[in-house]
């Protein structure tokens, strides 16, 4: 226990104290603030615009989707960076030096998951308490107590999700060579397969599709049910039931497919059986890698 | 294989083989953004140390290798040789029986390399702590109590520094003479083989005492002589080119 802590603490430091990795890490969200403030934000509200009078509360209506969608985006972000610094390890031998000890590889494996699974807490919480004053000093309200522990319940799920995810992403990389062009292809694809730079419903019918087959994007789904559920009852309170739901399928906060809305729980299972099978593949796969 | 007591490859002996050894890689390994403090202690961690224990043992091994003025240093900013300090505390923080060094010496300064090597060969005495290394410097294995010659993973030879110089090294005896024609017909008469470069006789003796013997009969003809005890660099050379003295 003492050695596995440890290791966690080490790869801790060692990942906070590297400051371009931290940076990059975040690149990707940072890229998504800037397109929102240069563009996003404003194509939304003068799409919404259209078929309803604009109000103070769809701001904030608008602001509260584009922070769901970072805070599933950062939950992916920071725990990939994380696993750098167990292919920096491999690749360094820095693993032979820490199995000359009597610790076994498994235990450094998962305190390489461990890691990633803190390092995404604490980034996912600095980052909401980030999203709320931003939330709040654009007009918005604090979330209440109750709402805020369960939107941090849903972190943790989504940080825990993305911590296997990219576990078994970075079982497949040996070298740092490939460990950085999977965080490319990562960092460029997540905004897209989580529905942030644009709109599920702006998109063909096929990629719409394959956001919703693709697991992460049900974390983005729920934290935006969370996150806009009072803001959506003050926008849409003076229009049909019909334009709400429109609204809803047109930006991800529900799921529809092949013509049935998938509920919350749908969402819930997703996450929680992708948890379980990403984590029995990755055992297995890192059992045959290792004898 | 029995190390330290504990058979290698039994399951339930694995961890004790891993207490008992410690490991000096050849390139350093320590992270660069911890301290050598922060470093050392990590890894200490991960053996079966209790906490005091660990402080102690961290105090010990420090002090012996002079880790005072470079503790609080990120590692990343020491130079070669502090770095190399650093490693080999990170190695001795659990006090292990046998220590293995892979070529610990290589790319580092005279001074360093000297440093190294005391520390290590104090540590030997003091803790009788058995050191393996390997080294491409046969200056370093000259110390060694026993040497282990190896080609393509095979031992091809094995023994005390004196007894591989005994067998694999000789001495060398260079010679010029005043008349080199001379010299040349002694050499003849006396059915030396030798080799010639810039008039400057090499002949192999057996030892120091039969090269004062053949000094003393050439004396008359002979401008100056030198005599070269056979090295390490020797045996290494003559062994890998299968050939004995």
């Amino acid at each position: 226990m003492e050695a596995l802590f440890s290791l966690v603490q080490r790869h801790n430091k060692v990942f906070r104290r590297d400051k371009t990795q931290v940076f990059f890490s975040l690149l990707s969200i940072i890229i998504v603030i800037i397109l929102y403030a240069v563009f996003l934000q404003k194509m939304q509200v003068d799409a919404i615009e259209q078929v309803m009078k604009a109000t103070p509360q769809l701001i904030t209506l608008v602001n509260e989707w584009l922070v769901a969608g970072l805070l599933s985006m950062i939950a992916v972000s920071t725990t990939l960076a994380a696993f750098g610094i167990m292919v920096r390890d491999y690749e360094s031998k820095a693993t032979a030096d820490f199995l000359t000890a009597p610790i076994s590889r498994a235990t450094i494996q998962f305190s390489h998951v461990l890691n990633a699974f803190f390092t995404g807490c604490i980034f996912s919480f600095l980052a909401l308490l980030g999203c709320e004053i931003f939330l709040v000093a654009t007009g918005g309200e604090w979330l209440s107590a109750g709402d805020f522990m369960q939107v941090v319940g849903l972190l943790m799920l989504s940080v825990l999700l993305a911590s296997v995810f990219n576990l078994f992403l970075t079982l497949f990389v040996q070298t740092q060579n490939a460990f950085s062009t999977l965080s490319t292809i990562v960092g460029t694809a997540l905004g897209f397969l989580c529905g942030v730079y644009v709109p599920i419903g702006a998109l063909p019918s096929f990629a719409q599709q394959l956001i919703m087959y693709f697991p992460i994007s049900h974390t983005t789904v729920l934290l935006r049910q969370y996150f806009m559920e009072h803001s959506l009852v003050k926008v849409f309170q003076n229009s049909p039931p019909s334009a709400l739901e429109a609204y809803q399928i047109q930006y991800g906060l529900h799921y529809q497919l092949y013509g049935t809305t998938l509920s919350t729980m749908a969402s819930f299972i997703v996450i929680v059986s992708t948890i379980i099978l990403l984590t029995l593949l990755s055992v297995l796969i890192y059992k045959r890698k290792h004898r | 294989m029995k190390i330290n007591g504990y058979t290698l490859d039994a399951k339930q002996d694995n961890a004790h083989i891993r207490q008992s050894i410690g490991v000096v890689f050849q390139q350093s390994l320590l992270d660069e953004r911890l301290t050598v403090r922060e470093n050392i202690l990590h890894r200490g961690r991960a053996y079966r140390l209790s906490k005091t224990q660990l402080a102690e043992n961290y105090q010990f091994v420090s002090k012996y290798l002079h880790l005072a003025d470079i503790e609080q240093q990120k590692y990343g900013t020491l130079s070669g040789g502090q770095k190399r300090r650093a490693d080999i505390t990170r190695t001795l923080i659990h006090r292990p029986a046998i220590l293995f060094l892979d070529e610990p010496a290589t790319g580092l300064d005279p001074q360093t390399r000297q440093f190294v090597w005391q520390t290590i060969k104090q540590l030997q005495e003091e803790t009788n702590m058995t050191v393996f290394l390997t080294t491409h410097y046969m200056e370093e294995a000259t110390v060694a109590n026993e040497v282990v010659v190896l080609k393509q993973g095979q031992i091809i030879a094995q023994g005390t520094p004196d007894a591989l110089k005994t067998q694999y090294a000789h001495d060398q005896m260079a010679l010029v003479f005043h008349q080199r024609e001379e010299g040349l017909q002694w050499l003849v008469a006396q059915g030396l083989s030798y080799t010639e470069k810039l008039n400057i006789f090499s002949i192999r003796v057996k030892s120091t005492l039969h090269a004062l013997a053949l000094l003393q009969q050439a004396e008359s003809l002979l401008a100056s002589f030198e005599v070269v005890k056979g090295t390490m660099d020797d045996v290494f050379i003559h062994i890998m080119e299968g050939d004995v003295a």
